[in-house]
């Protein structure tokens, strides 16, 4: 293909094919990253109280554990309003996470905390998340998630 | 992939850029399918080979860089594009009298030194011993100090560097005579010399 051009521009053109190759697969990395993030789900974990995201408000007198599933969004008003009400009340409980039969257990951080439990899987059918508070253990069904 | 020339390949040419987005050989087809006349319109608008590779590289390595901008369908609009592109930088060059290479130096390129071969192409293909007269009378049209800086750079090839020592100057200053003077003498000759999108 390039045998009919001098040695600098037949130079020139692997350069530029090495270039745009690499800059390929970088825009592929960044649009496989950007698209899994689209399929990514949050857990909104909130302990030490009933939080009702609907309302956006908690009950303090009632002492129940929470898991609630949420998508997270660019601006999550969800997680700007669990911070905000239930920071003080934080248990930093751990959350065991099964998907596809695998269990892991990831610190949950305060109240209010993104766990990501989806990333890289397909299939959710039987996905839990469970979390032991004050010695009441809620069991979340993560299939179902928004 | 089509060939430069080769039948079809005008045609083909605005899929070798919209393909490169997923397949790094159909840049390397675009860059085999443009680079002659490319080259040839900055060597005859020039008359310097290394300048003339320069701007070329940078040509492409901008077209690199922005092709997910292009948003052209035939290959009329990519090569209007790619020249949109070589007469920018080929203004900017007369202007200021050096070549940027900001997309190339991100490129990581290196500047390659030409050969013979490398020279004897671009002079081929620009036709320039043929316009050897016409040239002369141009030179002939441009400022005494801008002539010598040519004849010194582009006759005789000698770095710039060296010119600017013997006319007790700066290398900044034998550059902008140079490319001022190839401006002139480009307005001179006009359209007595054929455009590389007629080539």
């Amino acid at each position: 293909m390039s045998r009919d051009l001098p040695p600098a521009l037949d130079e020139l053109r692997d350069q530029l094919r090495s270039a745009a190759a690499r800059d390929n697969e970088v825009e592929r990395r960044v649009a496989h990253r950007v698209l899994g993030m689209r399929r990514r789900q949050w857990l909104l974990v909130a302990l030490g109280g009933r939080w009702s995201r609907s309302a956006g408000s908690r009950s303090r007198s009632a002492r129940s554990t929470a898991v609630r599933p949420a998508r997270r969004r660019a601006v999550p008003p969800e997680r700007s309003e669990a911070d905000r009400r239930l920071r003080h009340v934080a248990h930093r409980r751990p959350v065991r996470v099964t998907i596809a039969g695998v269990t892991r257990t990831v610190a949950a951080g305060g109240p209010g905390t993104f766990i990501d439990v989806r990333e890289g899987v397909a299939d959710m059918e039987g996905a839990s998340a469970t979390t032991t508070v004050g010695g009441q253990t809620t069991r979340r069904s993560l299939g179902s998630a928004p | 992939m089509a060939m430069p020339g080769s039948p079809g390949s005008a045609a083909e040419g605005a899929t070798f850029l919209v393909h490169s987005l997923s397949d790094a050989d159909a840049f390397a087809a675009f860059y085999t399918l443009y680079v002659g006349r490319v080259s040839v319109y900055f060597v005859r608008r020039i008359f310097d080979p290394e300048v003339a590779v320069d701007l070329t590289a940078e040509t492409f390595a901008l077209a690199l860089e922005r092709r997910r901008q292009f948003r052209g369908r035939s290959a009329e609009e990519e090569q209007g594009w790619l020249f949109a592109i070589a007469r920018s930088l080929l203004h900017g060059y007369w202007r200021k009298g050096r070549v940027e290479q900001t997309a190339v130096v991100r490129l990581g390129r290196e500047r390659p030194s030409l050969g013979t071969e490398d020279i004897e192409y671009l002079h081929r293909q620009a036709g320039l011993d043929g316009l050897r007269g016409r040239l002369a009378e141009a030179l002939g049209a441009v400022r005494p100090d801008q002539a010598a800086a040519i004849r010194a750079r582009v006759l005789e090839e000698r770095e710039y560097a060296e010119i600017a020592a013997e006319f007790r100057t700066t290398p900044d200053v034998i550059r902008a005579r140079v490319s001022r003077g190839l401006k002139t003498m480009q307005r001179y000759l006009g359209d007595r010399i054929p455009d590389a999108l007629d080539a």
